[in-house]
């Protein structure tokens, strides 16, 4: 246990002490606030959409381009993500003379083709038929989709129905009366703090979700940050000192922990400056958000499979880089693993919306994927069986990868010179222990 | 009733497949000497040393390291210079003591300022805190000999520690491990270099394809060798094999008289054969010769005689 701590703290130090670390502390909130940002900011940049109607319908002032146009002028149309209102384009002179919808078309195409590449060419809906039979036709001068589509596609339909029930004989007002009705459906459950369910309910869920990532996050860091470290005391040869020092399972399990322990470090700083950070917030919020998170026992749970998790796929990476000699070796072996890591998260999305079926219960006791799901099983109050073989289950995977490492220290310890990976597989079964 | 050796070893053998590395070897070190394990690449030094530490599991036989079964149950009491040393580049001389050190149960100041007195004492006192990277070969061997030391070692084992070291440095090694068995520490360590172990061995064992072909001191091993004489005279080897104390003539033609090869029989010394064959009034011209060393003693022992050097001297 002393030798373990003492190389805990060496890992823990060789790397909180390096300029790299402090500057990733800093940078990680600032990378974390840009990907929010950014994509926000691009969105806000982009020009809004334009859009020209062609009514080649004949019905005159109540026509559906005329209602459309009038739509789009007050601004009742929205091209997600920026949520920026689209604006009416007059109709290009080329294409005014279209009397069919495939008319139409051969103008439109022309016309985006002399237009060539400018810049946020309008898109041109032409509308013909009836109402019964309505014919619309959305082009754009680019073969992608847009979000406008389903916009417009709306406040057709509205015209649509408002037409239907003049033709049915209803007054304008009571038009309006139906049009305007709406219903929402509101969801209530013994489990949601104030009976009705609010977002502040489904936070243990999407925090679930969050440490899921990040302890995704953490092992690909991590991993690349272990397997580094036993690589180097191999090629520095100090490995055959360490391992006539220390028991291989101390040095494997200090690295691990050492790493781990940075991780949480940072998480802690992190934690803090968002703790201080929810002085500032609205009480009512502040106070909701942390009766969220602490529901439920969400945070120790966290902690709990956030090093667990760690632990396991840490004492994996040692092992498996204690069999190589470079590091583009123990890249190539855990790329398997790392690419492995796809299926919990690939998961975890269906676990956030049925956490309680058969296919996740039973990936949430299958260890490598035990950390991602099982969390998400807790919130959901999965029963404490589930939990606690989950939990078994890891820790005998987490030994079994330990003495793997152990005999992969060892054997990696006494080999030398260039060596083969299947050589030192079939050393490691004859090593000592 | 005696005290317990330091280490001993019991009918150790060690096989890699079909293949005996070390074949029953046994040897006992007691406390406090200077313990050389010799035999040419390859003899099995290195597995054995590996056996002693616990790294390697003997295949059959007993050890018995400060009264442990290896040498993983005695670690702190253990130093061990591997012969590929090395030790994080990164990490000054001192930080590299202080963590080796407290590894093996120094606190990590204790370490570190027995390290600053020893390799201030080897003249590395202006590189205390450079990076060990940054450090030549040289120096960066001594950093590892002394990180080896600081915890004060019952045992210290040394595979090949002169390797790579240049004349003073090996001196002031060969100093260090003088001064570390007159403080009452068992060292232990394998060469090739014979020269060294005849400066420093109380004791020797030469390894020769795993097994052992000699156990005793230095003086013993020297004894075990016959003395040489190179003859060159008008004589016969008729002549010469009839004096007291020669075992073994070879003659060789000059452009005048001849050059004859004398192997005496161990014990013999070379002036007693002398004398008598200036007593017989043997017409020799020239004469050369030499005392066996450690040297010799290794070539015959491990079944290399053909490879004996010229003898030189006179």
């Amino acid at each position: 246990m002393r030798r373990l701590l003492i190389i805990l703290r060496r890992e823990y130090l060789a790397y909180l002490l390096t300029p790299g670390f402090l500057l990733a502390l800093v940078a990680f909130p600032v990378i974390m606030a840009a990907s929010i940002g950014i994509p926000a900011l691009i969105a806000r940049q982009a020009p809004a959409a334009k859009v020209a109607v062609l009514d080649l319908t004949g019905l005159g002032a109540g026509s559906p381009g005329n209602d459309l146009s009038a739509r789009i002028r007050e601004g009742d149309t929205r091209n997600l993500p920026s949520e920026r209102p689209a604006l009416l384009a007059p109709l290009p002179a080329e294409i005014a003379g279209a009397r069919t919808p495939e008319a139409a078309g051969r103008l439109i195409t022309a016309y985006y083709a002399a237009a060539g590449k400018a810049d946020n060419l309008p898109a041109i809906l032409v509308l013909a038929g009836t109402p019964d039979n309505l014919d619309a036709r959305l082009w754009t001068p680019r073969a992608r989709l847009i979000d406008l589509s389903g916009e417009l596609e709306d406040r057709l339909t509205e015209w649509l129905q408002k037409e239907r029930m003049r033709a049915a004989g209803l007054d304008a007002e009571r038009i309006d009366n139906i049009a305007s009705a709406q219903i929402e459906v509101k969801t209530y459950s013994p489990e949601a703090s104030a009976g009705e369910i609010k977002m502040g309910d489904r936070i243990p869920q999407m925090a679930a979700v969050g440490v899921s990532y990040l302890l995704c996050m953490m092992i690909l860091m991590g991993s690349g940050m272990i397997s580094g470290s036993v690589i180097e005391e191999k090629s520095s040869r100090v490995i055959e000192v360490l391992v006539t020092s220390a028991h291989p399972a101390e040095l494997l399990l200090g690295k691990v922990l050492g790493i781990l322990l940075l991780f949480l470090t940072v998480l802690g700083t992190l934690l803090g400056a968002g703790l201080l950070a929810a002085g500032h917030l609205p009480p009512g919020l502040a106070e909701g958000l942390s009766r969220a998170l602490f529901a439920r026992g969400l945070l120790p749970w966290a902690l709990v499979f956030l090093v667990s998790g760690f632990l396991m796929y840490g004492s994996l990476f040692a092992g498996l880089a204690a069999f190589c000699e470079t590091p583009r070796e123990a890249q190539s072996l855990a790329a398997p693993l790392s690419m492995m890591m796809i299926i919990p998260l690939l998961l975890v999305i269906s676990a956030l919306q049925s956490p309680d079926s058969p296919i996740i219960r039973i990936a949430a006791l299958i260890p490598p994927f035990t950390p991602f799901l099982m969390l998400l099983r807790v919130v959901d109050n999965a029963p404490a069986w589930e939990v606690v073989t989950g939990l078994a289950l890891m820790g005998l995977t987490t030994a079994a990868a330990i003495g793997v490492g152990v005999q992969a220290y060892r054997t990696g310890a006494l080999s030398q010179g260039q060596t083969t990976l299947w050589s030192l597989f079939r050393r490691s079964l004859s090593a000592r222990d | 009733m005696a005290e317990a050796p330091a280490l001993e070893l019991t009918e150790v053998t060690r096989r890699f497949g079909d293949r005996a590395v070390v074949d029953g070897l046994g040897f006992r070190v007691e406390r406090g000497a200077v313990f050389g394990f010799l035999g040419p690449n390859g003899a099995g030094k290195t597995t054995t040393l590996r056996m002693i530490l616990g790294l390697v599991a003997p295949t059959s036989g007993r050890l018995d390291v400060l009264g442990a079964a290896d040498g993983r149950r005695v670690r702190d009491r253990i130093g061990f210079l591997p012969e590929e040393r090395g030790l994080h580049p990164r990490m000054t001389p001192l930080q590299a003591a202080g963590f080796l050190g407290s590894l093996k149960g120094v606190p990590a100041r204790t370490a570190r300022a027995r390290a600053r007195t020893l390799l201030e004492g080897l003249g590395l006192g202006a590189s205390l805190n450079t990076q060990i990277r940054r450090l030549s070969k040289g120096m960066a061997q001594q950093v590892a000999l002394v990180c080896t030391l600081v915890h004060d070692p019952d045992l210290l084992i040394l595979d090949e520690p002169f390797s790579g070291l240049d004349p003073v440095h090996q001196q002031g090694l060969e100093a260090l491990i003088r001064e570390r068995a007159a403080a009452g520490a068992t060292v232990v360590f394998s060469t090739h270099v014979m020269s060294h172990a005849e400066r420093l061995c109380d004791q020797v064992v030469l390894l020769a394809r795993g097994r052992k072909v000699f156990d005793g001191t230095v003086q013993q091993a020297r004894s075990r060798v016959p003395g040489r004489l190179i003859l060159e005279g008008d004589l016969t080897p008729e002549s010469i094999a009839a004096l007291p104390g020669v075992a073994e003539v070879a003659a060789s033609d000059l452009p005048e008289g001849r050059r004859l090869e004398v192997w005496l029989s161990p014990g013999v010394e070379a002036h007693q054969t002398l004398s008598a064959a200036f007593r017989a009034g043997l017409p020799i011209r020239r004469f050369e010769s030499r005392e066996p060393g450690l040297h010799e003693a290794f070539l015959l022992l491990t079944g290399n005689r053909a490879d004996l050097p010229e003898v030189a001297g006179a």
